[in-house]
């Protein structure tokens, strides 16, 4: 009888985290699944890239669950089982918004319209297991203080996505790199890398404990963050097929561009995730 | 002789909660970054100091093919300039016929694939102009 009871309590409080998975996935999936382009990349983009894509996107989405599921899992296959669940909640979200917005409607082949959810349902999914702390209440201290050096720049990683992402696909991060001159570009690159460290000691990250000394800081943070950004900011660049064709001053205005809403997201990724 | 500045000792009060995570992979990633920032920093300071010119739109005919009742010329697009060239309005002349494209971007020292469609094989008589682009 109370054992009953018990189990009903834990599946009414499966149900809330799931309804917070779905409401994250809606908060961070709404800007790309009314982006045009995206819709587009449904149709032009490599199918090798594609895959590749949603395979690295495993392991990213994995230590979110493991950082910040939306149910409090602190095990392996516990982690592994909200990676799923996300990913349908995710997949759930994109196909009703994406058919609700009339995107399918003259979609010739099953071929594109598998592409543009495929593409969706990451950034729909990593917002799915972001949910617990985007509108969850239990936000527990000794969350914040478990990741170590590798679990920080792995966050920084995630955050620089969660920013990166929503802005690659669209024209204005492209034309922007092509009106920039080389001072802007430069520029940017120091300002970016300004407000990324003014942010992680604001932040508080572990960095301002454990690394006393600020050149250290900005260097084993900072600098390391910033030099993941850009890498980060090179394989989104790359799967949209934007550096093609690209020389490399050009390539390098085009990371130094999507590098400074990398660098903000992963700098704030402490306040996001 | 002054004190130099030696390695802490292993009783370091800030590290007694937590086992010290391992010094070189915090340094190798630090010096990634700093490899990644100079080395985008040289990139644009080389190109700040060789001349920009103008968008210089080379074409060259790569190859044709029949397709579906017409014959297909695939052409490359080559932006042999400094500067970016946005809509370039490619033009193909064969005989009497003309077919055209618009590129949307052809970045500075870049390269985009043009394909016009004639109705008959437009090898060896191609005739290929660049009409005009916007400055982004």
């Amino acid at each position: 009888m109370t054992q009953a009871l018990l189990q009903d309590r834990a599946s009414l409080a499966y149900a809330r985290d799931l309804g917070r998975a779905f409401g994250g996935a809606l908060l961070f999936g709404l800007p790309l699944l009314m982006t045009m382009e995206m819709w587009n990349y449904g149709l032009t983009l490599d199918g090798t890239r594609l895959a590749i894509f949603l395979l690295t996107s495993l392991p990213l989405l994995f230590g979110l669950a493991h950082f910040a599921g939306f149910t409090p899992a602190r095990s392996v296959s516990l982690a592994a089982l909200e990676v799923f669940a996300a990913l349908a909640v995710g997949f759930v979200s994109v196909c009703i918004l994406l058919a609700l917005l009339g995107v399918f409607q003259d979609v010739a082949s099953p071929g594109v319209t598998a592409g543009q959810v495929a593409l969706q349902v990451v950034p729909a999914a990593m917002g799915a297991l972001l949910a617990r702390r985007q509108f969850g209440t239990d936000r527990t201290s000794e969350d914040e203080g478990e990741a170590r050096y590798p679990g920080e720049l792995f966050l920084m990683v995630a955050g620089a996505l969660f920013l990166a992402l929503n802005i690659a696909p669209t024209e204005e991060a492209r034309l922007i790199s092509y009106m920039m001159g080389p001072w802007q570009a430069i520029a940017l690159m120091v300002l970016s890398l300004g407000l990324m460290h003014t942010i992680v000691y604001m932040a508080g990250f572990a960095g301002q404990e454990e690394q006393g000394h600020p050149v250290s800081a900005f260097i084993h943070f900072t600098l390391a963050g910033y030099g993941l950004v850009l890498l980060t900011c090179a394989f989104i660049l790359w799967l949209f097929g934007a550096l093609d064709g690209h020389s490399l001053p050009a390539t390098v205005d085009a990371l130094i561009v999507l590098g400074f809403p990398g660098a903000i997201g992963a700098a704030s990724a402490r306040l996001l995730i | 002789m002054t004190r130099k500045p030696s390695r802490p000792p292993a009783s370091k009060p800030t590290s007694t909660s937590k086992a010290p995570d391992p010094p070189w992979l915090a340094w190798a990633m630090g010096g990634l970054g700093i490899v990644l920032v100079l080395g985008c920093l040289g990139v644009i300071l080389w190109r700040a100091m060789s001349e920009v010119e103008d968008p210089d739109v080379q074409l060259r005919l790569i190859e044709t093919r029949p397709s579906q009742g017409q014959w297909l010329a695939e052409i490359e697009a080559r932006n042999l300039g400094g500067e970016t060239a946005a809509e370039v309005e490619i033009e193909g002349r064969l005989g009497d016929e003309t077919a055209s494209a618009l590129v949307d971007y052809l970045p500075a020292s870049g390269r985009r694939t043009v394909i016009l469609g004639f109705s008959e094989n437009p090898e060896g008589r191609l005739e290929m102009r660049t009409r005009g682009w916007i400055e982004p």
